[in-house]
């Protein structure tokens, strides 16, 4: 009797395994997310008090005084805050539509005033190229990885506006 | 009119077959008496507890004669010839006995037959695969028994429901798919013949089973022959044959009150959550039997509501049945019983999209399907000599069906009344040589009238068989047979088919056993698949006179051992090539027309296992591979799973009972994805494999002299979420407790 209970037991947590999956789903949980992942990598950091806040963004249209309005639009979007500060790296994964992404950078709140206090730190650049901004295209049910982005705080990329 | 009267002159000419041959058999009655008035009577008892064996089936070798043990473990055998006799006893659960030169007296004398439990048991009696009782090793093709235990163990509240254990068995919303013999079409036709007692038991308009009419506490058994019965049982047998065997009154009174309830609980994701409201289902039912010396009469209703865990998809049920048997003289006898269903429901056709898979698309939401089905059935039995026995019976289903979903013929609705009779004679002898012959003919008789869906429209059709079983020597044994069959529907060509077959059986020792088998089946198209003028679900379905017969050849072989007093192990490889296959076809402007558009090849492989550890933890486990393949375009047939596995174990430690069910169907490969590329049914082609766990466990015990039963099921034990069909999530979790008490 007691093998018999070892034995439906057994039983039991097989099947318990090959039903755990949980089967379907809804769409918005089941669809594999897209979007685009990777490091960014800083040198020669600033005194703290002027990194509030840092935050890697991809927009789909070049930067521009509607900035609010693309992300109200879902055309622009950001990651939350980047809290690294004094580290050489920090990994990031940024859930993105499907899409082309002209601009990928990396932004710094250097004061107090959250709209005006902003500055581009670090863009994207794909191999070989290192002064203008490349675009990536997010395809869908995918994370595009090795999307990684050099800060030097004291060579800043031109600013976009 | 003139339809009318054609079927009541149709239904009279019947009526009239029916009685002449009725009263022939009253009129020789007492011929054979003359000859023969010899009994043996008996008790059949268990040697582990000396109690009474009930339902033990006694045969005597070599004639058709036979009888089943009583509550009290009785059984007399009547008419029989002078002399010693061989008896054959068989029940489920315990070995086959067999006991040599019996004397068959005049006098009163009671036998003692005591049999011993078995671990597997490898016998049972069937009655299906040839039309009269046999041992299931000596039946050429694979078959599954579903007994009553296991109706009530799963507390089944339509017959489907149990047949979703069954190896090589799935169920597509009620249609059933015997070795991928079907995939899924709509809710008409179907290539698994269903028949009750015997006799076929398909509505007349639709050609689809109607689960919900068969109360599950009308059946003894369900028998399950996988494989073309077409050689005996006609069109439909395509892919096999359920028989549903119903009980039979014991000697002493019985009555069953049995109430069930349960809730559905909410799906964990948000979005399914579409109500906050309780989901529940219930049910009370009774049935009471008795018999009064040659009278017995058994009587049932049910009442069973279900709310649904999809909105709109909701059923109320009123189910009332009852058996009137009448031992008219020692050689004869005649039952007549009646059934019938009021049903209304709500109807999900699919759903609004995987966010919201358990709400209807809005169009459907106040579907509303009101239905009245009643089954007349009459047989009779007369036994013209030990080794001789006929059997007429006729049955008639009437169906009576209104929906509110909007057509373009009328927007308020469509109705079908539609009435299928079968009549027929059949005789069994047991000729000297060992040779058993089976033979009959039958006739069939459609009426269907809905004006606005089918139309109005009859259909005949007649049919003789014959089969000889022959014993070739004691452990071979062959079965040579064939089937002549027409119909035909009002206005259209007759279609007429010939099906034979031939099948092997071989014991080389007791306990193991081969087989093979070759046999054709056909269908006949219904009159729905070929009149339906209908819109549903943004589908418009037109008519297709020009629709033919779909035939099939099926071969099968096999082999059952018992590998120790433990282990029983039963293999099959079977195929089927089919032809004409009648599949829905979308043409381009979305239109759907049933057409004979397939020829298509299965083949697979079924391996079932039993085992049984001190009779106390049994574990059923069956896989069925199957490859069902279009051979015109190489793509695999639309809604079949390629592998199903089930697995059944369960404890038991007297009084308690705790056990499990697993299924497991892989992903279906092809479905019809113009549902999805019409824009029809939005993430229509979301599908999964299906791994259900199902949990049960019950207690048995008295109160006063009252047996009871008291049950707790939780079904998808694990909250799996799958589609059962296209926009069709299935059952999620669900717990129900039952309480059964047998006076």
């Amino acid at each position: 009797m007691h093998r018999t209970g070892i034995g439906i037991l057994f039983v039991l947590v097989l099947m318990y395994f090959v039903s755990c999956d949980q089967g379907l789903s809804p769409v918005s949980v089941s669809v594999p997310p897209s979007g685009i992942s990777g490091f960014v990598y800083f040198s020669h950091w600033p005194p703290a008090d002027s990194v509030v806040d840092l935050r890697l963004a991809a927009l789909r249209n070049p930067p521009s005084s509607n900035l609010i309005n693309e992300v109200l639009q879902g055309k622009a979007k950001f990651t939350s805050s980047l809290s690294p500060y004094g580290a050489d790296s920090i990994a990031y994964t940024l859930i993105l539509t499907p899409g082309k992404y002209v601009y990928v950078g990396v932004a710094q709140q250097f004061g107090p005033n959250i709209e005006q206090d902003w500055r581009v730190v670090g863009v994207y650049h794909a191999l070989g190229e290192s002064v203008n901004p490349d675009s990536v295209i997010v395809p869908a049910d995918s994370i595009v990885n090795g999307i990684n982005v050099y800060v030097d705080f004291n060579n800043i990329p031109p600013q976009p506006l | 009119m003139s339809i009318s009267i054609t079927f009541l002159r149709s239904r009279y000419n019947m009526q009239r077959i029916f009685f002449t041959v009725l009263i022939f058999c009253v009129m020789v009655d007492g011929l054979y008496a003359q000859i023969v008035s010899n009994t043996i009577k008996g008790t059949v008892i268990s040697s582990e507890d000396q109690r009474p064996v009930f339902g033990a089936n006694v045969l005597l070798e070599g004639t058709v004669l036979g009888a089943m043990t009583d509550s009290r473990g009785h059984f007399a055998l009547q008419n029989i010839p002078n002399g010693e006799h061989d008896l054959i006893i068989s029940m489920i659960g315990f070995k086959r006995q067999f006991v040599p030169d019996v004397l068959a007296r005049t006098d009163r004398e009671n036998l003692t037959v005591v049999l011993e439990p078995a671990a597997v048991q490898t016998e049972p009696v069937v009655i299906t695969a040839s039309k009269h009782e046999q041992s299931l090793e000596e039946v050429p093709l694979s078959m599954s028994i579903i007994d009553n235990q296991a109706l009530t163990y799963r507390n089944t509240v339509t017959v489907d429901d149990a047949l979703k254990y069954v190896p090589g068995v799935s169920i597509t919303r009620g249609q059933v798919n015997i070795r991928g013999s079907t995939g899924f079409s709509y809710g008409v036709g179907t290539r698994v013949l269903i028949l009750i007692d015997g006799l076929p038991f398909i509505s007349g308009d639709t050609g689809e089973i109607i689960w919900e009419s068969i109360p599950p506490d009308r059946i003894e058994r369900i028998e399950i022959v996988k494989g073309a019965g077409s050689a005996l049982y006609g069109s439909s047998a395509l892919g096999g044959v359920i028989n549903i065997i119903t009980k039979r009154p014991s000697d002493q009174p019985e009555t069953i009150v049995r109430t069930y309830g349960g809730l559905y609980q909410l799906p964990k994701y948000s979005s399914w959550q579409w109500t906050s409201d309780a989901r529940t289902l219930g049910g009370l039912s009774f049935t009471h039997s008795q018999r009064f010396d040659q009278f017995s009469f058994s009587v049932g209703g049910s009442r069973t509501l279900d709310d649904g865990y999809k909105e709109n998809d909701f059923w109320k049920r009123w189910n009332g049945w009852a058996r009137i048997g009448y031992d008219i003289s020692p050689f004869q006898s005649l039952a007549v019983s009646f059934s019938i269903l009021d049903q209304h429901r709500g109807n999900f056709l699919y759903w609004k999209d995987l966010d919201q898979a358990l709400q209807p698309q809005d169009a459907d939401l106040n579907d509303r399907i009101q239905s009245t089905r009643w089954n007349l059935g009459v047989s009779h039995k007369y036994f013209f000599a030990s080794t001789l026995y006929v059997t007429t019976g006729i049955s008639w289903f009437h169906s009576h069906w209104d929906d509110n979903l909007p057509t373009p013929a009328d927007s308020s609705g469509s109705s079908s009344i539609s009435d299928f009779l079968v009549g027929e004679i059949q005789l069994n002898m047991n000729i000297a040589g060992g040779n058993f012959l089976t033979g009959g003919i039958s006739g069939t008789l459609n009426n269907v009238s809905a004006e606005t869906i089918f139309g109005d429209h009859t259909g005949h059709g007649g049919a003789v068989y014959l089969q000889d079983e022959i014993s070739l020597s004691e452990e071979l044994r062959s079965t040579i047979g064939g089937r002549y069959d027409f119909q035909t529907i009002s206005g259209l060509e007759s279609a007429h088919q010939f099906n034979p077959k031939i099948g092997v059986t071989y014991q080389p020792e007791p306990g193991i056993s081969f087989r093979a088998s070759v046999g054709s089946g056909f269908r006949t198209p219904s009159i729905a698949e070929i009149y339906t003028t209908t819109e549903a679900g943004g589908i418009i379905i037109s008519p297709n006179p020009a629709l033919q017969p779909e035939r099939s050849w099926s071969y099968e072989l096999g082999g059952s051992s018992v590998i120790n007093e433990n282990l029983m192990l039963d293999i099959a490889l079977f195929r089927n090539e089919l032809w004409d296959m009648i599949e829905p076809a979308f043409g381009t402007n979305g239109t759907v027309q049933f057409q004979n558009v397939t020829r298509a090849s299965i083949i697979g492989t079924e391996i079932s296992a039993t085992l049984n550890i001190q009779h106390q933890w049994i574990t059923d486990v069956g896989y069925t591979y199957v490859y069902p393949k279009n051979v015109e375009t190489g793509e695999i047939l639309k809604y079949r799973p390629r592998n199903l596995l089930y697995l059944s174990s369960k404890i038991l430690f007297n009084p308690f009972q705790v056990g499990i069910d697993y299924r497991y169907l892989s992903r279906v490969e092809e479905i019809d994805e113009e549902f999805v590329q019409f824009g029809i049914v939005p993430d229509g082609d979301q599908r999964v494999p299906i791994s259900v766990v199902d949990l049960r466990a019950s207690v048995n015990w008295n109160l006063f002299t009252t047996q009871m039963t008291s049950s707790l099921q939780v079904n998808n034990l694990f909250q799996y979420y799958y589609s059962d069909f296209i926009g069709n999530l299935g059952p999620v979790r669900n717990f129900v407790v039952t309480m059964e008490a047998k006076i």
